[in-house]
Parts: C-alpha cells; structure tokens; sequence
C-alpha cells in the first residue's frame, strides 16, 4: 500500500497525498526558496565578492579559514560552497545558554575535549547584544556592527577561528557583516570606533554556527557512541536566526532530508541512528520573541505549546525534542511547567544535539551535560537510552559536597593549541 | 476637486471608533488614537524621513504585493493583533501619511517576535521583522510612550546586557526573580544556586553569578565605549533615563568617560 499524508493548506482544507509527492513537493518549494530570493541571494554573493575586493585595497582584512584550522567544505541553501573551520576554534558563548542551561556549553566542549579539538573560551568576549536590538530596539547597526568586529578582532588575536553558539548571534553578525561591507557609511563609523578602542576591521571569511560543527562532525561523533540510541524517536527544531534570517548561508544537505530542511541537528541524530520524525508545524518558530519570553510570558508560552509542543507528541510521539539554538531551548523547555498545572498532558524533554550527542557518547547527564538545568522530564528518556541516571545524580551530589568541603574542581580541558595568539593586546 | 491630504487624515482619524478601530470597524490595525490626535507632526515627519534614509531601508523595503505570505507565518499573528503585511504596508505609505506609521509604531509593532519567518517567504523580498526592528529602534530614540511602557519590565535585562554582554544570568533564578512560572525544579535550583554554578564543569562559567561568564573589566570597558559611542546610551536615555545613567556610572567605574 502507498503511504500517504495530508497536507494542510491552511483554513481547514486539506488535501492527501502521497508521502513521496508531498516530500517532492517540499523540496520543489525549498529549492523555489532559494531562486525566488532573487535579490538575496545574488546581493549575497554579490557581499562576499566585495569583501574580497575591500580585502585587496587594503580597507579591511579579512580571517580566512586557512587550511590551519582543518576545514570541511558543506553546501548552503544559495548552493554556495562553505567551509567549516574543526579545530582551532573560538568559542563565541551565548548570553541566554550560559547563565541558565549550562550543559548546553559543556557538552559542547566535552565533546570537543573527547575528539581532541582545541579551541580557546576566552573571558574577552561579549554577546552580540543582538538580544537588546530585537527584543527591545535598544540597539542601532552601528553599535551592532562594532561589538561584532570588536569579538572578531579579539578572535583574530588569539588565532582562533569564531564558532558561534547561538542562533541570534549568528544570524545578526550575518547581517551586520553584510551591512558593513556594502555601505561605506556605517563600515567608516565602526572603524572610528574600532580605533577608540584599539583594534582593527577584521571580518570573518565565513560565519559559523555550532550546529554546523556537528553536522561535520557527525560520523566522528557517532563513532564514538556508547550507547545505542536507535529505539530513541526524536523531533528536530530548527532555530528561525540560524535558517531564516539571512537563509542563504546555513547548510543543506541532499542526504539529509532530500535537502528539504537544514541539515545541521537532523543529520546528527540521523547518524547517531536516531529516528527522526516530521511533523506539521515544523517550520513554526518556538515562540520565544526575545522580550515576549521575559515580559510577555503568556504569548510566548502559549505558542510555545499549542504551535509546538502538543503538535509534536501528539503527531511524532517523539522521546526528545532537539533543538540548536538556547533561547530556543529556553522557550520550549519552561513553557511546559504552567500549561502542565492547566492539566495539558502533553510534554516532552528539550535538550541541544550537542547535549544529546554527549550523552549518547557516554557523558555524565549532570556533570557534562547539566540536565538538571532543565524543567521537562528528562528521565524517561534516559532509561530509554539505558543511561542509570540515579546513579549518576548520586555521584554529581558527592561531588557538589566535595566542591562545598573545599574540593578542587574538575574543569573540561581541551588539548594544547597548535597556533600562537598573533598579536599583543593593544587596549588600555 | 480633490480633498487635500489634511481633509483625508483627519478624516480617517475621526473614523476610529472608542476601541481605536479603523475601518468601520472591520478587522485591521489597533491605532493608539488619542496619542496619534495629540502627536507632534513635525517629530512624525522626521521619523518617516530617518527610517527613509538608514542604509538597511532599501534592503528590507522593496514593494508589498499584499499577498499576505508574511501574515500566514507569522506566530504573533496567531495569538494577537499583529500582522507584518499591514507594517508593510504603513510603511509604503509613510511618506505621503507620516501619521499611519506613527499610531503602529506606538504600539502595533512591540508584538512581532523578530523571528524573521516572514522575510523568508516574503516574494517582493521585503523585510518586515526587519522593518520592525528599525521602528522600534526609532520608538526608542524619539522616546515614544508605547517604547517606555514596553521597555520597564525589561529594564533588568537592558542594564545587564549593556554593561556585561551577558544576560539571563544566574542571580536572576532567585526566589524573588521573575521566573517563577517555571516551576518547583527552578525553584529548587534556586535554592542552591551557588553550589550549583560551581559544579558546572567549563571554567569561565564556574562559580559565576551576576554574569553569564566570567567577563573581563577591560572587555566590558569597550562594550559601554561602544555603546557611548554609536549613540546608543542616549538613545535609551531617551526612553530609560535612570537605566543608561547606571550604564554611564558603570563606564565611569571602569574608566568610560561620560
């Protein structure tokens, strides 16, 4: 028998189909995308063009990814041809990851520690501030502009090339590299301020989400697995700043998904043998809003959870919902807690690929990957995977006592870097 | 002949009805009426002209088609008065009706989550998360009521990221701090907070509290120059004057001048 699905045109209608039409149809739409965003895509290349030529005259340099930072080559929507910098990497920390959801940054580095990557956490790094820009308005691109370069600068000092966690960060330095190429203006403006502060216009080659790390990394990861999560379903969310915002430049994949959705997260869980399910709302943003998630929580929570929570384990019956972006993380992990107390049963645990990687290569659920930081259950999904999490949870309160009788702590370490800082910081 | 432009704005001022309807009352824009009557044309004007000339404007503003693509995706739309097509289109008509695209600006435009789904589907290649962006920005600058009101709550959040480049930070999960709604396992974390952070195993976020991570004076020495700079710390005078004064104190203390 030939499976089908319904598709949703929206008002009630709906129309079944064949899942090999449907998926036919969604890829014909992806790559319409692509060519419909006429003007974007080509100004896009058009940008990167022009920083070449800004480079030759000298206005600007640029941090390319030379062969020292090992890099992959991936493939974009704009069919644009990426590299993927491995090793030597500059962790550019997320504001919203760090205070609240500390496992997502740990096991990111715990895995890097485990292939033997070096990268470089420097406390010389600020946000993007891209959150007070969106949410808020409290921001201009010029200001924007400036905290990017000054990060890149600071990058380009300890040659080490920017891997950027969060969405937000990755999709505004997109957009703020792209406004400082092409308008002499504002690229004037941020170099006089640049100078204020000591340092110069370098721009990066190519700018990097984390996620895509991974995607490169996903056969060495899975390698690796210690446990066999091929019983687990999981639903993927992929974060709006990473695909949307500038949607030329993140990375597609024929082999993920016939190419009909980004393939960095989808492909990790595809390779760690998970299975990965679709469902309707897929392409529907978590409901974070920036300043709706804080200010305005009933908004936020409330697509949260009708637009994406109920849909995915009604539809998927999902384990895990994973997704590549903390404020992303955030929205749809607390959002589950007041719609429970209203008596929705629906619920699943919310955690990052690369905490879910971590764990299916063998980390400690509360050491590494910190879970204990996060409000949806959890547990069910770890008996699932076979992971003793009470065993584990057992070990973390030792340690936490030891560290509170004076115990030294156990930090990941990454191994030594093989390239030297450039140049002596010049700020004062 | 022909009614001058005056004749039409008054007169589809005077078709609002109590609730700040256009329309006749048919679904549309929610209008901050009475401040709209009371609004400085001449700050309007300007407005209208500034958006009109910021670099990004020819990017994100081609022509709307009224397709309607926008709207479809749009996840504020779902729950509250917001539509990206119709901020679209009160920009389209900006310059000739300076006054449509302040009455949205002064309210309208702090629903849209800046998710930017809307600029990926839209077919004219118009930007309208975009376009909201640059009109909150400007709500902030000319200190707009709407821009205050929306802003207070969150004036935490803006201190913190101006001052450290970091936000959400772990003092902010105290008993008393503003996420309760996320239950007995926040609370309970809570509770041992401390002991908490220092157990979390990458260096620059060991231990640390009243940031994200561990930042560096000198770095955020730069960020408040920034700032000061580009314009920012008076921009958000205009609208939170006891915050960006924290900021400046702050840059004092690390050797900003003001």
């Amino acid at each position: 028998m030939t499976e089908s699905q319904a598709l949703n045109l929206g008002k009630g209608d709906e129309v079944e189909m064949r899942t090999v039409d449907l998926k036919f149809l969604q890829k014909l739409s992806m790559d319409r995308k692509a060519h419909l965003a006429y003007g974007k895509v080509e100004d896009y290349l058009r940008m990167l063009e022009k920083m070449k030529e800004l480079e030759r005259s000298g206005e600007i340099m640029v941090h390319h990814v030379g062969d020292e930072y090992e890099p992959a080559t991936v493939k974009t929507l704009s069919g644009r041809e990426k590299k993927v910098p491995t090793v030597e990497l500059w962790q550019h920390k997320s504001c919203g990851q760090c205070g609240h959801i500390p496992g997502y940054i740990s096991a990111l580095y715990w895995i890097m520690a485990e292939l033997k990557i070096p990268y470089v956490d420097d406390t010389n790094q600020t946000s993007c501030t891209a959150w007070n820009y969106y949410g808020s308005g409290t921001s201009n691109p010029v200001a924007l502009s400036a905290v990017f370069a000054r990060n890149m600068h600071a990058a380009y000092e300890k040659n080490a090339y920017p891997l950027i966690h969060c969405g937000t960060s990755y999709g505004d330095y997109k957009e703020v590299r792209y406004l400082m190429v092409m308008s002499r203006e504002v690229r004037d403006q941020v170099k006089a301020i640049l100078k204020k502060i000591g340092r110069d216009l370098v721009l990066p080659e190519e700018l990097v989400h984390y996620s895509e790390w991974l995607h490169v990394k996903r056969n060495e990861i899975a390698g690796r697995r210690k446990f066999d999560v091929s019983n687990i379903k999981a639903a993927v969310h992929a974060a709006c700043h990473t695909y949307k915002l500038m949607a030329e430049d993140f990375t597609y994949d024929p082999t993920i998904m016939e190419g009909r959705r980004p393939a960095p997260t989808t492909s990790v869980a595809m390779a760690l043998g998970v299975d990965v399910k679709e469902y309707s709302t897929w392409s529907d943003c978590c409901g974070f809003g920036f300043r709706h998630i804080l200010t305005e929580r009933e908004i936020s929570r409330s697509f949260a959870y009708f637009r994406k929570i109920q849909p995915i384990v009604r539809e998927t019956k999902a384990d895990v919902l994973l997704v590549h972006d903390t404020g992303c993380v955030t929205t749809l992990d607390k959002s589950q807690v007041v719609t429970k107390a209203h008596g929705f049963p629906e619920t699943i645990p919310v955690v990052s690929d690369a905490q879910f990687a971590a764990l299916a290569m063998g980390a400690h659920p509360f050491k590494v990957c910190q879970l204990h930081w996060h409000l949806a259950d959890w547990k069910g999904l770890l008996e699932k995977i076979g992971i003793d999490w009470k065993t584990a949870e057992t070990e973390y309160k030792d340690y936490v006592q030891a560290l509170k009788e004076g115990a030294k702590p156990v930090y990941i370490t990454p191994p030594p870097r093989r390239l030297k800082p450039r140049a002596k910081e010049t700020f004062s | 002949m022909y009614v001058t432009k005056s004749e039409k704005v008054t007169s589809r001022l005077g078709s609002l009805n109590e609730d700040g309807w256009h329309y006749s009352g048919l679904p549309g824009l929610q209008w901050e009426a009475e401040n709209a009557r009371m609004g400085d044309r001449k700050v309007m004007k300007r407005i209208v002209e500034e958006v009109q000339a910021d670099p990004r404007f020819e990017d994100f503003y081609h022509a709307c088609i009224n397709c309607g693509n926008c709207t479809a995706v749009c996840p504020p739309f779902r729950l509250v008065d917001f539509a990206p097509r119709i901020v679209v289109q009160k920009v389209m008509h900006a310059k000739d009706e300076p006054e449509l695209l302040y009455q949205m600006m002064d309210q309208y435009i702090w629903s849209c989550f800046q998710c930017y789904s809307c600029w990926e589907v839209c077919p004219a290649q118009n930007n309208p998360g975009g376009l909201v962006a640059m009109l909150k920005e400007s709500a902030v600058k000319h200190g707009l009521t709407s821009a205050k009101r929306s802003l207070e709550p969150y004036s935490k959040i803006l201190y913190k990221v101006m001052t450290t480049g970091t936000q959400i930070t772990p003092d902010m999960h105290s008993s008393n701090a503003p996420f309760r709604d996320w239950g007995g396992g926040k609370a309970d974390l809570a509770k041992h907070l401390r002991e908490e952070r220092a157990a979390v195993a990458v260096e620059t976020l060991a231990g640390t509290i009243d940031k994200s991570w561990k930042v560096d004076d000198r770095t955020m020495k730069e960020l408040i120059t920034i700032e000061k700079e580009a314009g920012v710390t008076d921009m958000v005078k205009q609208t939170l004057k006891d915050v960006a004064e924290m900021v400046e104190e702050a840059g004092e203390e690390l050797g900003v001048p003001k």
